[in-house]
């Protein structure tokens, strides 16, 4: 393969959501925060509490084994690779000849198993139940994950998140159909529910009847707890990566210099903010569902995203 | 071909020395394992040599001869049945049974017949090592033969293997009547003469009768009760191997000897998948008892397997030929997957059932500390079955995703439809079994024992982790070559090509959009992204202190207080409601205040739909009938002569008739 400077460009992609994960969570917890009259953290304390995190002592329960030391780096890494394929600032992902959307829905398999083993590694009942509720929750949302990636898939006749890229990018706005909006719709209630946000789960919550992401990561502390809480921000980022450039691709680099990338860095940033804003409005508007909802919320995700890929493909033969 | 006649050989010595004298089990063991790498080596040998052999031995009455022949599809599946076989014989090594004399004897025939079936050349041998498979293996299943559930198991095992067989026979009765021929060359020939409704009667005959032996649901019923009761390497090699003859035999009849089909039957096939795939996961996720869980998880792994198989005959139907052989090079690829991942997780199980005593997960915990070994093979067929990338399980439902998809490149509304249930029906099978597995190695061997025996559990002896070991090598292994085997297969399905998810006109030349997309890749950037997070440990600070868990202010943290199986899988049990009808009792004593429970009894139970509304119904039908039969049964001679003599009179007027 010849090394261009587009393909550098590509490449710094997940470094760029790497880096800039702590930022949205803290721009989310800052808009959270103006919009219930609180001046809030400054938007970079997530930085510093990882800063915080990393220079702490790390506290190991006594009945836990490897698997729980193996967890955040399990989730970090299972989310970095799913990083690599998908599309940042340019049309092409960073390796995406590795793999395509489905390899990404299934490489974000090894944080979630590695996430709910943990839970259950201290024997404590909060980590066993938030375990439990995770594998409820991402045994349906999973599914809808793939179906609401598949119908852009189906439109542009490839997996592949570049391919998908630039079919969308030259159809214009002729891509937008009714099954993309509705496979849109269905992957941001994914989202909702695989990053652990309101109406699902709340993030600001140590109330242990409601919680299931910050059940499983109680018992972690220390460095661990930094590299937990990095990787389940950075697969926020990839979820909202996925939203805006898997869906409005428009305006993503294709060539490698500076003006496009610059126009293309602003436009991606724009979007994520949106979704951003979207994200802080939801959660302030909402409730939490109660558990035995929360069914009913990921069933509406996942016909939402039967009916975007039967559209997408009844379109497709043209009836 | 000489050296798979030399495997039979030693199978056969290692069966005569194990009937002869139980006691020297440990060469029967050998024997199997020896057997089992030559049938390997000769499948292997002959497909890269391309010197099909075969051999012929004419019978007393036409049509009851031998004969053997290597065809590429049965070499695949040759392989297939030889590394497990392998593998579970090693395991076998380390194990000290009682009755090892009865049992050695039947895995060696077991292995003997299961290589049998897959270079079996006409309908006799093909139904002598069918009929072999089963008896031997309804022996083993039986070994344990103490135990009423057990022989419950064995029975309904045994049931379900002749219904089974009988209708094959049947479907192979059909085909002498077309061909005048007992040989599978000759069926294969004549596929263009065969009417449609003769196909159709064949088609729907042999999906139920190897369906019984693959799995299939509604069919499956035997297979959670006889895979759990067998002994653990004897579980490993019918869930990994046994059930796949069922497929080969399917695409034996399917493919090879009726041709091309109507579209329907392509539908039938991935609706079956479909149903079997997510049926099966959703029991095995409730399921308490550890080895009958990975029972209905081979029951989830055949449906998956089928909806391959399907995808493949509805593609073939519309005429894309090359997308078809794609579809069925991926169920071929995850026959191979599930027989290396359900083997090791089999083997491991029975490693972990043995130290503790029982197979209920209830009763399991902590096991990582006192079998490190056998809790991290476990852990690896979790990743493998749980589709993790780059890992094998995952290779291949990739292949069968783009199966799939391919569907949307047919011109047709039913076509699209079809492919989008499947797809979604392989997603949610992906999703609900991460949950299954998340439970089956959390509380397996995780957090602290929930019984006396799993506090003094031991680690399984050298050979029984070596070929736990050597299992989930292969899991890696056929991963990292998965692009080279799925070729192989490929091949060895006569085309030349690689085809992946594309939307093309009718066998137009594929322009292979993805052939540049490699599982070395892969490997790459999973590898390389863990390793960047582990370069985590060495920043900040690197102390870390062991302390107990917090018990909410409680003394201390008892295993009481863990969660348990059934807690764990209680949300579940709620989402789908109405598969399971849940239903829950608690009994909670207040003789002495309203407030304080002096004693709860909970207990909880989900219903057996499958069994109650289908089986229930046609098993009481069936005692009726015996009852009413019943009654001819007089116990007076006389009788009994009155009836020999009614049927000779009608025999002979039936005689009679026919001549006229």
């Amino acid at each position: 393969m010849k090394i261009t400077s587009l393909t550098i460009a590509s490449g710094l992609g997940p470094l760029l959501m790497v880096l800039a994960a702590p930022l949205v969570t803290g721009f989310i917890r800052k808009l959270k925060a103006s919009l219930q009259n609180r001046p809030g953290a400054p938007v970079t304390q997530p930085y510093r509490d990882l800063l915080k995190f990393f220079n702490k002592e790390e506290t190991v329960s006594e009945t836990s084994s490897w698997v729980l030391r193996a967890v955040p780096y399990a989730v970090f890494g299972g989310t970095l690779a799913a990083c690599m394929l998908v599309p940042v600032v340019t049309q092409n992902p960073a390796i995406g000849f590795a793999g395509d959307l489905i390899v990404l829905a299934y490489l974000l398999v090894l944080p979630r198993i590695f996430m709910a083993l943990g839970g259950l590694d201290c024997g404590s009942a909060f980590g066993g139940m938030g375990s439990a509720r995770e594998m409820m929750v991402s045994s349906i949302a999973e599914p809808a994950l793939i179906l609401a990636l598949l119908t852009p898939a189906v439109a542009a006749k490839s997996t592949q998140a570049g391919e998908i890229v630039r079919a969308i990018s030259a159809n214009g706005w002729q891509s937008l159909s009714p099954g993309w909006a509705l496979a849109f719709a269905a992957l941001f209630l994914v989202a909702l529910a695989e990053c652990a946000r309101v109406p699902v789960d709340n993030p600001a919550t140590h109330l242990e009847l409601t919680m299931i992401h910050e059940a499983m990561i109680l018992e972690h502390s220390g460095k661990s707890l930094a590299v937990l809480e990095w990787g389940s921000w950075l697969k926020l980022t990839l979820f909202l990566t996925l939203l805006a450039n898997m869906f409005f691709p428009y305006g993503l680099a294709s060539e490698a210099d500076a003006g496009s990338l610059i126009v293309s860095l602003a436009l991606y940033a724009v979007k994520v903010g949106f979704l951003c804003i979207v994200i802080a409005l939801v959660e302030s508007s909402m409730a939490k569902l109660r558990l035995f909802r929360v069914p009913d919320f990921l069933g509406a995700a996942f016909a939402l995203a039967l009916l975007g890929l039967l559209a997408q493909g009844l379109v497709r033969i043209g009836l | 071909m000489e050296l798979i006649f030399s495997a039979w050989a030693i199978f056969l010595a290692g069966a005569a020395v194990s009937l002869f004298n139980g006691k020297i089990s440990a060469f029967a063991k050998l024997c199997a394992a020896t057997g089992s790498l030559l049938s390997v080596a000769g499948a292997v040998s002959t497909y890269f040599n391309g010197n099909w052999g075969s051999f012929a031995m004419p019978g007393p009455i036409p049509g009851m001869g031998i004969s053997v022949l290597l065809q590429s599809l049965g070499a695949f599946f040759t392989v297939l049945c030889g590394l497990a076989g392998f593998a579970c014989s090693v395991y076998s090594l380390g194990l000290r049974e009682e009755g090892s004399g009865r049992l050695y004897f039947c895995f060696n025939l077991l292995l003997l017949s299961l290589s049998g079936i897959t270079v079996s050349g006409n309908a006799f041998t093909f139904l002598m090592f069918w009929e072999l498979m089963t008896i031997s293996s309804f022996f083993m299943v039986l070994h344990d033969y103490h135990n009423e559930d057990t022989r419950h198991s064995a029975y309904v095992y045994m049931v379900m293997s002749q219904l089974s067989a009988a209708l094959i026979m049947l479907v192979f009765a059909g085909f002498y009547r077309a061909t005048g021929s007992m040989e599978f060359s000759v069926w294969g020939a004549k596929s263009v003469q065969y009417s449609l409704a003769f196909k159709n009667v064949i088609f729907l005959l042999s999906l139920l009768g190897f369906g019984i032996k693959a799995g299939l649901v509604p069919v499956h019923i035997w297979l959670p009760l006889a895979h759990s009761a067998a002994p653990a390497q004897v579980s490993g090699l019918m869930s990994g191997v046994m059930i796949k003859m069922g497929i080969y035999g399917f695409l034996l009849v399917i493919f090879s000897f009726l041709g091309q089909g109507p579209a329907w039957w392509g539908a039938v096939v991935l609706a079956a998948g479909a149903v079997t795939a997510v049926t099966g996961v959703l029991f095995a996720v409730q399921e308490n008892d550890l080895k009958r869980l990975l029972a209905y998880s081979t029951v989830e792994n055949a449906g998956i397997i089928f909806l391959g198989i399907g995808a493949g005959s509805l593609l073939n139907a519309y005429g894309y030929t090359l997308l078809s052989i794609a579809a069925l090079s991926a169920a071929l690829f995850h026959c191979l997957n599930h027989s290396m991942f359900k083997s090791l997780l089999f083997l491991s199980a029975g490693a972990v059932v043995h130290s503790c005593g029982t197979r209920s997960m209830e009763k399991m915990g902590g096991l990582i500390k006192k079998m490190p070994f056998t809790a991290a093979f476990f852990i690896v067929g979790t990743l493998a079955i749980t589709a993790v990338p780059p890992l094998n399980g995952f290779f291949s439902e990739w292949m069968t995703f783009h199966a799939l998809l391919s569907l949307f490149s047919i011109h047709s509304a039913w076509a699209t439809l079809g492919g989008l249930l499947a797809v979604a029906a392989l997603a949610l099978t992906g999703g609900l079994a991460a949950a299954c597995f998340a439970k089956a190695a959390g509380i397996t061997f995780l957090a602290m024992p929930r019984s006396e025996e799993a506090v003094h559990a031991h680690e399984a002896s050298g050979f029984e982790v070596s070929a736990m070991a050597m299992l989930a090598l292969g899991c890696v292994a056929a991963s990292a070559c998965g692009m080279q085997i799925f070729d192989l297969i490929h091949e060895s399905l006569k085309y030349g090509t690689r085809a992946f998810f594309v939307i093309a006109g009718p066998d137009a030349p594929l322009p292979i959009p993805h052939g540049n997309m490699s599982i070395e890749a892969l490997w790459l950037i999973v590898l390389g992204s863990l390793l960047c997070a582990a370069a985590m440990l060495m920043l900040g600070k690197r102390q870390v202190r062991v302390v107990p868990t917090w018990a909410c202010g409680m003394k201390e943290l008892t295993p009481r207080m863990e969660y348990s199986s059934t807690a764990y899988t209680k949300g579940l049990r709620m989402v789908f409601s109405f598969m399971f009808r849940p239903t829950r009792r608690k009994v909670s004593d207040l003789s002495v205040s309203e407030y304080f429970p002096r004693n709860i009894t909970y207990t909880t139970s989900f219903r057996n739909l499958v069994t109650e509304k289908l089986y229930a119904p046609l098993s009481s039908l069936a005692l009726r009938g015996s009852e009413t039969a019943r009654r001819l049964q007089s116990g007076s001679v006389n009788v009994y002569l009155g009836y020999l003599l009614a049927a000779l009179a009608v025999l002979i007027s039936i005689l009679i008739a026919g001549q006229k």
